[in-house]
């Protein structure tokens, strides 16, 4: 079937199958390398795009299910040089190690400072819970989030 | 040279590639895709432990969209010596005996991934199960059945020794003997990106494999052996991101199988692991069972100790040597004890590999050395801190191998976590119904780089004529961030800024020889080779300044800023970029040099294990808070301190982070990581990111407080050592030891899940313990 949908922004379509994942298509067809692939069970977070604005696992979403919807990847957050505040954090603060998880932790973290202008370090934690890091103890990760917020 | 403030080294410089690292522009293993290119799948054995009677592709060869399929007939030397300074007992593929369910028999390369999978469940396999071993018990029954018959003659292919003083004699002397067992599980790396490899043939034949690795030059030694190719006609590159390796990346594993597939079809092949096919086939941190019997004065000095190490190798050696010697060696603690007989046996079991894993060894040891502590203190009457102050290393102390080590850090850590510990904290925080609330601390000591018989490493560095630099060095930055410091050393060396130095790193054809990432001995041994070349591009510069200004003496020279100057007439400088550009084009020497430098070890004797291995010690303290939740034996950490020396933090920021992802690791160890084979069939149990579960945001301490301790080692780069490998060491004894404190009991097994804490509080109601 033709999913139509607008990915970063761009009105995008292609054919897709029934079976076929949102990451696979958003990876393997469209070339956004920042959509990683950790489990593919939904239980790691580091393919984690932003649908409409909600984070989810893209690993587990159909892709038909797309249609019609706004997506955002780390592609459309920000580039070197024009960073998004969440990047210029994540970058000064070490809330990258390995940065494997970070595309995925990067997304979540918008997620929750579009909705939530200040949210309290509880808040932060509980909202990041889907997205594992195995580098960082995720210290860094909140004091990003946090310097973010407080910024805005 | 004078000395005078460092300008880059003590810096909070974001990472080299962090801006890649946040734009997702940072290329791992999944993302070197070429058009066109083939994927691999692998047929992994159906048994633990097997005869294989007939291998069968010809169906698997003839499915849709398949190129290739290999067996062990395509392996021109099946033997791979995994652990690279021992025996070659592993097959690249399976031949006539399989020995755990991550063996594997068959390789296909296909058009697409699901051909690839169809046509890799299409291999016809036919076996004859031979009975299996799970533990070290059935593997050290007198009728198991041996894993290597051919190698070893029992499931126990090393006894390692560390013995000092008169054991035997000397428990007489102590008032009382105090003896304890302590067990660990197996654990998975659990780095969040799963294996993956690229291999592509140039049009010139030779081979090129690109790869998620922490150690290029350990992956080319096997791979030329076993493709019985030159390493000139083989390359071996690490990817330009790694998603974390914690050395679950330092041994082949899918490379092999790409290089033949690519050889076979004249094809670019690629290969990524699912996270199930990754659990399975790595390896993983080797369970371990540590018995202790302390002999100790009423006035708490520690006069005797024997102790009896078993750590769970699985089907094949890998590293396991090498982590128990560490563990062997380190297993009395930073304790001086005049007498200790140390004993290390490694078991084979059919089941997932040990090899290394951050700590190698030294997680299981120090938690079973320090909770051995507590209960050895509790046993005399004395307070734990003050029982450990007793008959800890000063200065100085003696291992049991022999060799004595400098462990003037070791104090001062502790001094500095009991501050931090008490720090801002409000001693009267209620506590929730139902909960009790218990503090414990474990102290370390880590040997840094094994020299086994040595660890060495060399750079290039060359300076050129706009005062840019490129440094060459074969280690791989698997996310730790090697990269960055040893740029800031080189920065440091050369009076050049950050930004204007290009870092090469992991790679067999560019960049010269290094053992690989491992062991904390990057900072320390590659530090100190980078800055031994930068001095010598240094020198070079200098030369070119004192004949720029008629001086016959170079070594008056000095850099800061950029610029080059004398001491004595601070007028006359001239900057790095015209030095160099003068040097290359004017005076005819490039800027260009080479070192290298590697830490050596003596042989070990065979009667007590005395032996030079291990150059460096790191020292730790950390102390934990727990609140036990008595009604579901839930455990939260509510607040954890951690100090550790660092020699001198080159970038603070770093020590930091990783410290507070070690402490993630060893809570995940000390609370919820169990990686799970079935008895049944040997097949891990727990191979998904939700039964193997590792720590989130959420079961992170809210008040978790690192600090580094800073005492200048004379021979580190600038004073710096390792500090990233053994962050999550202590933080298991530290967490055990709060938990048994709340509790007023014993558990002395991990993980602390909350059945294990339910059925040990059931048990101690019945009068007994777990
Ligand atoms: S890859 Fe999607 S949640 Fe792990
Ligand atoms: S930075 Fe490595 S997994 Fe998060």
């Amino acid at each position: 079937m033709m999913l139509h949908f607008v990915v970063n922004g761009k009105e995008t379509q292609l054919e897709v199958a029934d079976g076929d994942l949102l990451l696979d298509v958003l990876r393997d067809r469209l070339g956004l390398r920042s959509v990683k692939r950790g489990c593919e069970t939904g239980d790691c977070g580091a393919c984690t795009v932003l649908i409409d604005g909600l984070p989810v696992d893209s690993c587990i979403y159909p892709a038909f299910r797309a249609e019609g919807k706004h997506i955002l990847t780390v592609e459309g957050l920000g580039t070197p040089g024009n960073l998004h505040p969440l990047q210029k954090n994540f970058r000064e603060l070490l809330a990258a190690q390995c940065g494997f998880c970070t595309p995925g932790m990067l997304l979540t973290a918008k997620a929750l400072l579009d909705r939530c202008k200040s949210p309290s370090e509880e808040e932060i934690r509980q909202h990041i819970y889907g997205n594992l890091c195995r580098c960082t103890g995720y210290q860094k990760i909140v004091e990003a989030i946090r310097k973010t917020s407080a910024e805005q | 040279m004078q000395e005078h403030e460092l300008e880059y080294v003590g810096k909070r410089i974001p990472r080299v590639d962090s801006e890649l690292q946040v734009t997702g522009l940072c290329s791992y293993g999944e993302d070197y895709y070429r058009p066109g290119m083939l994927v691999a799948k692998a047929c992994f054995s159906r048994y633990a432990h097997a005869k294989i009677l007939k291998i069968d592709t010809s169906l698997a060869e003839k499915m849709p969209g398949v190129r290739g399929v290999i067996t062990y007939r395509d392996v021109p030397v099946n033997r791979n010596g995994c652990g690279f300074y021992g025996i070659a007992d592993q097959p690249i593929l399976a031949e006539d005996t399989v020995r755990y369910r991550g063996d594997c028999i068959a390789v296909v390369a296909a058009e697409t991934r699901e051909q690839a999978q169809a046509a890799a469940a299409a291999v016809q396999v036919e076996y004859l199960p031979l009975p299996a071993v799970y533990d070290i018990d059935e593997a050290m029954a007198p009728d198991a059945p041996l894993l290597h018959e051919d190698l070893f003659q029992s499931n126990i292919p090393y006894h390692l020794k560390a013995y000092l003083g008169d054991v035997d004699s000397d428990f007489s002397q102590a008032d009382y003997i105090i003896e304890g067992t302590y067990e660990t599980q197996k654990l998975e790396h659990t780095y969040i990106e799963p294996h993956a490899a690229l291999a592509e043939i140039e049009p010139d034949g030779k081979l090129v494999i690109t790869t998620t690795t922490s150690r290029v030059f350990n992956y080319i030694g096997v791979l030329g052996t076993v493709l019985n190719l030159p390493m000139s006609r083989l390359q071996i590159k690490g990817t330009a991101g790694t998603g974390g390796g914690f050395g679950g990346k330092n041994e082949v594993t899918i490379e092999p199988w790409v290089a033949l597939l690519a050889l076979k079809t004249g094809r670019t092949v690629h290969m990524v692991l699912t996270r199930e096919e990754d659990i399975q086939l790595s390896t993983a941190r080797h369970p371990y069972r540590i018995h202790y019997k302390t002999g100790v004065c009423r006035d708490g000095r520690i006069l005797a100790q024997q102790i009896s190490l078993y750590a769970d190798t699985g089907a094949y050696l890998a590293l396991g040597k090498s982590q128990l010697q560490k563990a062997t060696v380190h297993a009395a603690g930073p304790y001086h004890i005049p007498n200790i007989r140390s004993d290390g046996y490694l078991v084979f079991t059919n089941s997932k590999i040990g090899s290394a894993m951050r700590g190698m060894g030294m997680p299981q040891a120090c938690y079973a050395c320090e909770s051995h502590m507590d209960f050895v203190a509790k046993q005399i009457g004395m307070d734990p801190v003050a029982f450990r102050r007793v008959n800890m290393f000063q200065d100085a102390g003696k291992l049991p191998n022999g060799q004595v080590v400098w462990s003037e850090p070791l104090r001062a850590t502790m001094d500095r976590a009991l501050e931090l510990f008490e720090e801002g904290y409000r001693k009267d925080r209620p506590l929730p119904p139902h909960t009790c609330r218990g503090v414990g601390m474990a102290l370390m000591i880590y040997p840094q780089d094994p020299s086994n018989p040595s660890s060495s490493t060399g750079a290039f560095v060359k300076v050129d004529s706009d005062g840019s630099a490129v440094v060459y060095n074969g280690h791989s930055d698997v996310g730790q961030g090697s990269a960055t410091i040893l740029t800031q050393i080189a920065a440091e060396t050369l009076g050049i800024p950050v930004e204007k130095i290009r870092f090469l790193t992991a790679d067999t054809v560019t960049t010269p020889y290094d053992e690989g990432t491992g062991a904390s001995r990057t900072t320390y041994i590659v530090g100190t080779c980078v800055k031994n070349a930068c001095e010598k591009c240094r020198e070079i510069l200098f030369k070119a300044a004192a004949l720029h200004f008629g001086f016959a003496d170079h070594r008056k020279f000095a850099i800061q800023n950029g610029e080059i100057y004398l001491d004595t007439y601070p007028d006359l400088h001239i900057s790095v970029a015209q030095a160099a550009y003068l040097s290359e084009r004017v005076y005819g020497f490039p800027v260009i040099a080479a070192d290298s430098y590697a830490t050596l070890s003596s042989a070990e004797d065979p009667e007590n294990g005395h032996c030079r291995h291990y150059e460096k010690h790191a020292y730790a303290t950390q102390i934990a808070e727990v609140e036990v939740n008595t009604d579901t034996g839930e455990i939260s950490v509510t607040r954890l301190a951690a100090a550790h020396s660092c020699g001198r933090a080159i970038n603070p920021m770093m020590v930091e982070g990783q410290i507070q992802g070690g402490i993630q690791m060893g809570l995940g160890q000390a609370l919820m990581e169990n990686l799970i084979e079935s008895r049944d069939d040997g097949r891990v149990v727990t191979n998904t990111l939700r039964t193997y579960q590792i720590p989130t945001a959420v079961d992170m301490p809210r008040e978790l407080k690192v600090a580094y301790v800073e005492v200048h080692d004379k021979d580190g780069p600038y004073g710096a050592l390792g500090v990233g490998e053994p962050a999550p060491v202590p933080t298991p004894g530290a967490i055990h030891n709060a938990v048994c404190n709340a509790l007023g009991m014993q558990i002395n097994r991990l993980p602390l899940t909350p059945d294990r804490v339910l059925l040990a509080m059931e048990k101690r109601g019945e009068g007994g313990k777990e």
